[in-house]
């Protein structure tokens, strides 16, 4: 069994020039990174870091101008076993009314199985069990237009588990949807890693989305520059700053607190974990508080 | 006037009632697209002057809206739209063509009225076909067998991608219809000045939106190939149908049955 679900080895890649005659702006530069089976990793950086093109590259949408991308141990330019590399690193994009195919829920969750050429009660199988896991059993006969945008982009991860990938990565999929459904769709996320061992690989801006994974990766100029648990990585909140991301609102305002004299620890990433902090701070200096 | 939500909403409408669960829904798409290949091969073979002989083809839409249960006031509607295009094409036809051919009565009927009405019938017969073809069968299907009829597969999935992109090219029309109308107060401001930049832009965010799509459908394992919901088989029900309603229609071209209907009734009366 392949524990490393993801490795790359100085990836290069860059866009056409403008004139088309030669290349571009270099959109990574160097990335080399491995992503063991069942990690929950962040991807996080400003715009024009590079994480678009990272995501594509491991769907193999892109192949790397220089270096090389394993999925599951397959090369992702082995032309023969494309379907293989596309089977086990599923993809979910920002927008979900650009990647839904078909007229139904149900429709549009088969496709992805139908292409991998499966036996129809295969297919019904998967759909269903997709759809579960998604929590839309309901809303198979659905068409997806008549769907809200979270429950399209649920519909969305459900045509691409229904696949089995081995790792899921999604770029930007919560960028546009409002609050709730960018809650709900990050504990969905959480659930099929922890009870399905799937691995995902989340691109976000969301820093508090970020702070909820296992790994955080931060992107700029096409080079990783940081890699760590949210904790590491979070803690670094002048270099983050430098990079052009912030870290999550309660981890910047812990640092502008330390910066002011308060003795507080660095990295805080929740509200609960604040709220402790603060009240061991207060406690120390015996005032009284009480966690509600 | 036709808007464009509201086209959006017939293509759709179209898409659900494909997936009805009516004998003729069940049957193998290859028989249908058959079927209504020797349908439309029926109808336009005949000669300009015909229009009496056309109305028995007529029984094929009516049979077949009644046993898929199909709207008819819908695609009545949805034909009817179409017919204005029949009647420019056959509209000259009275100017060129005015040879008297039929009198009815006291009023002298020319060769370009009847050639124009045969036009305007066989556009009703021909575009409703058409149109109860996709109802009953879906689109993705009936690409599916054309290409099992040996079709080339590159004009099948072109034809689907056409399909597919015509829905984006209608949603990105009603984004930039909707801006417009924000922006110009209900239609005032510059108009056709900026329609060619418009159409333009248009073009430009439908090839973008459509490139994002086909990377989606690139990333699900997409390899070309459209894989029809409903199994295929082309069994004795299918044989039955395709065989029934060639017969008919071979008997309507070679035979003209209100002429046959028309003597018969003459004959009892006299």
């Amino acid at each position: 069994m392949v524990r490393k679900v993801v490795e790359t080895h100085g990836v290069e890649f860059s866009y056409v020039g403008r004139d088309g005659s030669g290349p571009g702006t270099k959109a990574l530069d160097g990335i080399s990174l491995s992503i063991e089976k069942g990690e929950f990793v962040a991807v996080v950086g400003g715009n024009g870091s590079g994480k678009t093109t990272f995501a594509r590259m491991l769907n193999a949408l892109f192949e790397p101008t220089a270096g090389a991308v394993f999925i599951g141990g397959i090369e992702t330019k082995d032309k023969e076993r494309l379907w293989e590399v596309r089977r086990l690193a599923g993809m979910v994009f920002q927008n979900p009314d650009s990647q839904i195919v078909g007229a139904t829920v149900e429709e549009d969750v088969a496709f992805g199985p139908e292409n991998l050429g499966l036996e129809p009660e295969e297919i019904r199988r998967r759909v269903r069990d997709a759809l579960r896991h998604v929590g839309m059993e309901e809303d198979g006969d659905t068409p997806p237009h008549l769907l809200s945008g979270g429950r399209k982009q649920r519909a969305a991860i459900a045509g691409v588990i229904a696949m089995k990938p081995a790792c899921l990565i999604l770029d930007e999929a919560t960028a546009l949807q409002d609050p709730v459904a960018r809650k709900d769709i990050m504990e969905l996320l959480r659930r099929i890693n922890r009870e399905e061992g799937m691995t995902v690989i989340h691109i976000t801006h969301d820093m508090e989305e970020a702070a909820l994974a296992d790994r955080v990766i931060v992107m700029a100029g096409g080079q990783v520059a940081l890699d760590g648990t949210p904790r590491e990585v979070f803690s670094r909140v002048s270099r983050l700053r430098e990079l052009g991301v912030h870290a999550p609102y309660v981890t910047e305002l812990f640092e502008l607190l330390r910066e002011e004299g308060f003795e507080l620890p660095s990295g805080v990433l929740g509200v609960d974990e604040a709220a402790s902090a603060l009240g061991r701070m207060l406690t120390g200096r015996g005032y009284a508080f009480h966690t509600p | 006037m036709a808007t464009i939500d509201g086209t959006s909403l017939d293509f759709r409408l179209l898409d659900r009632l494909s997936e009805g669960h009516s004998a003729i829904h069940r049957l193998d798409p290859r028989a249908k697209v058959l079927a209504t290949l020797f349908f439309l091969v029926s109808v336009v073979s005949f000669g300009k002057y015909e229009v009496s002989a056309l109305f028995p083809f007529f029984l094929y839409p009516a049979a077949l809206i009644a046993l898929a249960d199909l709207p008819a006031l819908f695609l009545v509607r949805k034909t009817a739209l179409v017919l204005p295009f029949a009647a420019v094409i056959g509209i000259f036809n009275p100017l060129l063509d005015s040879r008297i051919l039929l009198h009815v009565g006291p009023l002298a009927i020319s060769g370009g009225w009847i050639s124009c009405a045969s036009i305007i019938v066989r556009a009703a017969l021909t575009v409703s076909a058409a149109f109860i073809l996709v109802s009953v069968t879906g689109f993705p299907s009936i690409c599916a067998a054309l290409e099992r009829l040996g079709m080339p597969r590159t004009f099948a999935v072109q034809l689907l991608f056409l399909y597919r992109y015509i829905f984006v090219l209608i949603e990105e029309g009603k984004r930039m219809s909707l801006a417009r109308e924000l922006r110009t107060f209900g239609g005032r401001g510059p108009g056709m000045k900026h329609f060619g930049s418009l159409v333009g832009h248009l073009l430009l965010r439908t090839w973008e939106r459509a490139e994002r799509i086909h990377r989606a459908m690139l990333a699900r394992g997409f390899t070309g190939e459209f894989h029809p919901r409903r199994p295929c088989r082309f069994g004795a029900w299918e044989t039955l149908y395709l065989l029934g309603w060639s017969a008919l229609f071979l008997l309507f071209r070679l035979e003209n049955i209100p002429r046959i209907l028309g003597t018969l009734v003459a004959g009892v009366l006299e």
